[in-house]
């Protein structure tokens, strides 16, 4: 006989047993695998107690669930002792759990728990290891609970400074107006002080450069050989001078020298009056004008506004000085919410390592759909927080959204008295892009106060109390982007002061910002990178705040403005008269030799003027001479000639 | 006496005392479980076959330890065959994936490449144990072992106190 008879009873019998033992414990087992499968997801002690499942449909009840906070691990995250669940039957034998339907009543959230809800240290060491990408050894590992909390603290703040927006940095980083400013007595070279003018340095800087030039200028002068050339020309016109001329052709050679000579004093005479002409230009050129600094001074008077902290009152300044800070406040909040959602969705299940024999898991398209180690696709709840009361559903929650690809679909509706709230979430993936949506959505909040500015002078509003009022925040994020806006609408707003006014200046802004705006709608939207998301903000009561403003102060900004101006320029136009001073000292040495030149010039013309005057005489005296000595000659041959005849 | 069953089956096997197909059937679904890591459902199936079949267990045990000291020594190779079927021949991707869907073959980790390996390895090592072993051992039990039991040794061996010292731990041959 091929079949062995007695081993396929006793594995038949096996298999009954089996079956027969999964009936009785199933329930502690299916327990167990949902309180492990928990506390993976939530990293926190997780426990379900008193689970009866009805072995054919597998729909059963949980007469307790407590997950505990991780942040916070001696209260609950969420806590309730009523649950059905529907669980499907087949994932179990693979080893997962898909709820299909979860009903939770009375959830109860923030409640105190008896014991630590930490995790013990292997599986924070664990879950901490898994987060950063590095395996701790055993031995760095904290050895208690509150080790292990403390450790999941510090990288969460970590994360929370490297990763999230810093939004104290932005909120800072605000423009912000002071008031006060307007009401006081300018001292503006107070105010001022410390300011480095940019036209200043130009000064500095262009008067040390054409002190530069004109030394090279000088030096040029210095090393000309223009003296040397007049004094041989003055030596060559002197010898001739002195020359003993006795006879017409020696007298006529002097003069044709002296031609020479006069083609030497028309060069040096044209070389004179080039240089001079190009050094005149040279320092009449290095006096500073005013024209020329323009642009820096435009600049200088725009930095010392800025210092001293002078604004106009720019309608689209308002929006931002007032309702910056609460609207980064607000948006804080909603990432709040965006924050708590995303940090139980991780990006996948952990991979097992690659281990010699364990070969490469390959995955093919998933057609049928991917079943994650822990899914519920459809979870309604109930409950109270605090005076809050709150109903919402929750589908798609899953270990593995990356693989698994339905989006996690949230709803939650609470209601606080008069107004309520929804908080509306579709998470698709955490991937970068923006497909990630957080509605929030408050209705009829009777007074909302916002907290404007943390100044507390008398003069800067620092409240403003919406009365009436609704607002509607959607906000889009990928993992390091984000788009998102705020729509908050009132019927009044009331702007309220710290401190109540005593002098008449402070008096005439709380009269003028004190009374209630209308209908007020402010708009704001945040877009960018997580770290560093760009702000804009409007409001439909900016015209009416500047106008209110304007009517008060702002006489005193522009006389306190002009006064600035009056400063910067004369500061300037003082400093611009001794750099020319300094330049007019620097030039007068050059001057000096370009006028010694020029004495030397004339002193050389006359010379040469002179000598040759002095020849041209001569030679006619010595050509009359010689005539006349001729004629003398010519007498007496003809006397003798005549004596000769004898008549 | 479980650690004495090999020496046992060695010698049943020198003597012809089991039938050879079972002992070919033995080492065939041994080696084939031996070579394939962790337990995926088709080697569940194996051990449920290994039970229920007549074939020989010994057998299969000694095949099992020599597949897991081969399976060591060739896993480069084992996981080579699995890479090449589930990622290289693109005319099994659609059956790959029709299977990966499925939630009974999911079971098996076909979609590992040493699982996938060992399955085509241990597949077509365990078909060439049941058919080529068993008419290899055939042949021996018919022109061999009667000529092996005239051998003096081996009459030695029988009557010596080791062998019925053995025969009687093991519980009688």
């Amino acid at each position: 006989m091929i079949i062995r008879k007695s081993a396929a009873a006793l594995i038949g019998v096996s298999l009954v047993t089996g079956g027969a033992l999964f009936l009785v414990l199933k329930n502690s087992l299916i327990e167990s695998q949902l309180e492990g499968l928990l506390t993976k997801q939530f990293n926190a002690k997780s426990e379900i107690s008193g689970l009866s499942l009805n072995p054919i449909d597998l729909q059963g009840q949980i007469s307790k669930i407590e997950i505990a906070d991780q942040d916070r691990p001696i209260q609950n995250l969420i806590q309730s002792s009523k649950a059905e669940a529907d669980i499907a039957g087949w994932p179990i034998f693979r080893g997962n759990l898909v709820i299909d339907t979860l009903s939770i009543k009375d959830l109860e959230i923030g409640a105190p728990r008896t014991t630590s809800g930490a995790l013990t240290t292997r599986v924070a060491a664990k879950k901490t290891a898994n987060n950063t990408g590095q395996v701790t050894p055993a031995s760095e590992a904290p050895t208690t609970d509150i080790a292990a909390e403390a450790q999941t603290d510090e990288t969460n703040g970590k994360q929370t400074e490297d990763d999230e927006i810093n939004w104290k940095s932005l909120a800072d980083n605000m423009p912000k107006l002071d008031l006060s400013q307007a009401s006081k007595q300018l001292n503006i070279p107070d105010l001022t002080k410390g300011l480095e003018l940019q036209s200043l340095k130009q000064i500095q800087q262009t008067k040390q450069e054409n002190k530069q030039k004109i030394d090279e200028l000088k030096t040029q002068l210095d090393n000309d050989d223009l003296k040397k050339r007049i004094a041989e020309t003055k030596q060559q016109l002197a010898t001739l001078k002195t020359r003993n001329i006795t006879d017409i052709k020696s007298a006529e050679k002097a003069l044709k020298e002296i031609e020479s000579i006069k083609k030497n004093v028309a060069a040096i005479n044209r070389d004179y009056k080039k240089i001079n002409n190009d050094a005149n230009q040279l320092i009449r050129a290095s006096t500073l004008q005013k024209s020329q600094l323009s642009e820096n001074i435009r600049q200088d008077i725009n930095t010392a506004k800025q210092l001293a902290n002078i604004r106009n009152i720019d309608t689209r300044d308002i929006a931002i000085i007032l309702f910056g800070p609460a609207t980064m406040q607000k948006m804080q909040q909603i990432m709040q919410y965006a924050d708590m959602i995303k940090q139980y969705i991780p990006e996948s299940e952990p991979e097992d390592p690659n281990e010699r024999r364990m070969g490469r898991d390959i995955l093919f398209p998933v057609t049928r759909g991917f079943e994650p180690r822990l899914l519920v696709r459809n979870m309604a709840f109930n409950g109270r927080h605090g005076s809050k009361i709150f109903s919402g559903s929750l589908q798609n929650f899953s270990s593995n959204p990356l693989r698994y690809q339905k989006p996690v679909v949230l709803s939650l509706d609470s209601r606080v008295n008069e107004a309520s709230w929804h908080l509306g979430s579709t998470l698709t993936s955490v991937g970068n892009n923006l497909n990630n949506n957080i509605q929030v959505i408050g209705k009829n909040i009777k007074n909302q106060t916002i907290k404007l500015s943390k100044r507390k002078d008398p003069s800067n509003p620092n409240r403003a109390i919406l009365t009436n009022s609704d607002i509607v925040a959607d906000l889009t994020v990928g993992k390091n982007i984000l788009s998102g806006k705020i729509k908050l609408s009132a019927d009044t707003l009331d702007l309220t002061f710290a401190q109540k006014a005593t002098k008449k200046f402070d008096r005439e802004i709380q009269n003028a910002l004190g009374k209630s705006f209308r209908n007020v709608v402010i708009n704001a939207t945040l877009s960018g990178s997580f770290t560093k998301p760009g702000l804009t903000l409007n409001t439909n009561i900016d015209q009416r705040i500047s106008k209110r403003l304007k009517a008060v102060i702002g006489d005193k900004i522009a006389q306190a403005n002009k006064k600035l101006e009056n400063h910067v320029t004369n500061s300037i136009a003082k400093e611009l008269n001794i750099a020319n001073k300094d330049i007019a000292a620097y030039s007068k040495p050059v001057k000096a030799i370009l006028s010694g030149n020029a004495k030397d010039s004339r002193q050389l013309n006359q010379l040469r003027t002179q000598t040759e005057n002095d020849l041209k005489a001569k030679l006619s005296n010595l050509k009359k001479a010689h005539a006349r000595e001729l004629k003398k000659k010519a007498e007496n041959k003809l006397k003798k000639s005549l004596k000769g005849l004898k008549l | 006496m479980f650690g004495l069953n090999p020496l046992q089956f060695i010698f049943r096997l020198l003597i012809g005392a089991d039938q050879p197909r079972a002992v070919a059937g033995g080492l065939a679904i041994g080696f084939f479980i031996g070579l394939t890591p962790g337990w995926p459902l088709h080697i569940l199936l194996a051990c449920l076959l290994l039970l229920i079949l007549n074939v020989n267990i010994s057998a299969a045990m000694i095949a099992m330890g020599l597949a897991v000291s081969l399976s060591w020594l060739f896993d480069p190779v084992i996981n080579a065959i699995g890479s090449l079927f589930l990622q290289d021949i693109q005319a099994l991707h659609s059956f790959w994936t029709w299977a990966y869907n499925n939630p009974v073959l999911a079971w098996t980790r076909f979609n590992n490449t040493m699982v996938m390996g060992a399955l085509i390895s241990g597949g077509i090592s365990a078909i060439l144990i049941a058919t080529v072993g068993a008419s290899l051992l055939i042949k021996y039990q018919t022109s061999w072992v009667a000529k092996l039991k005239n051998f003096k040794v081996f009459k030695w061996l029988q009557r010596s106190i080791l062998a019925r010292a053995y025969a009687w731990l093991a519980g009688g041959a």
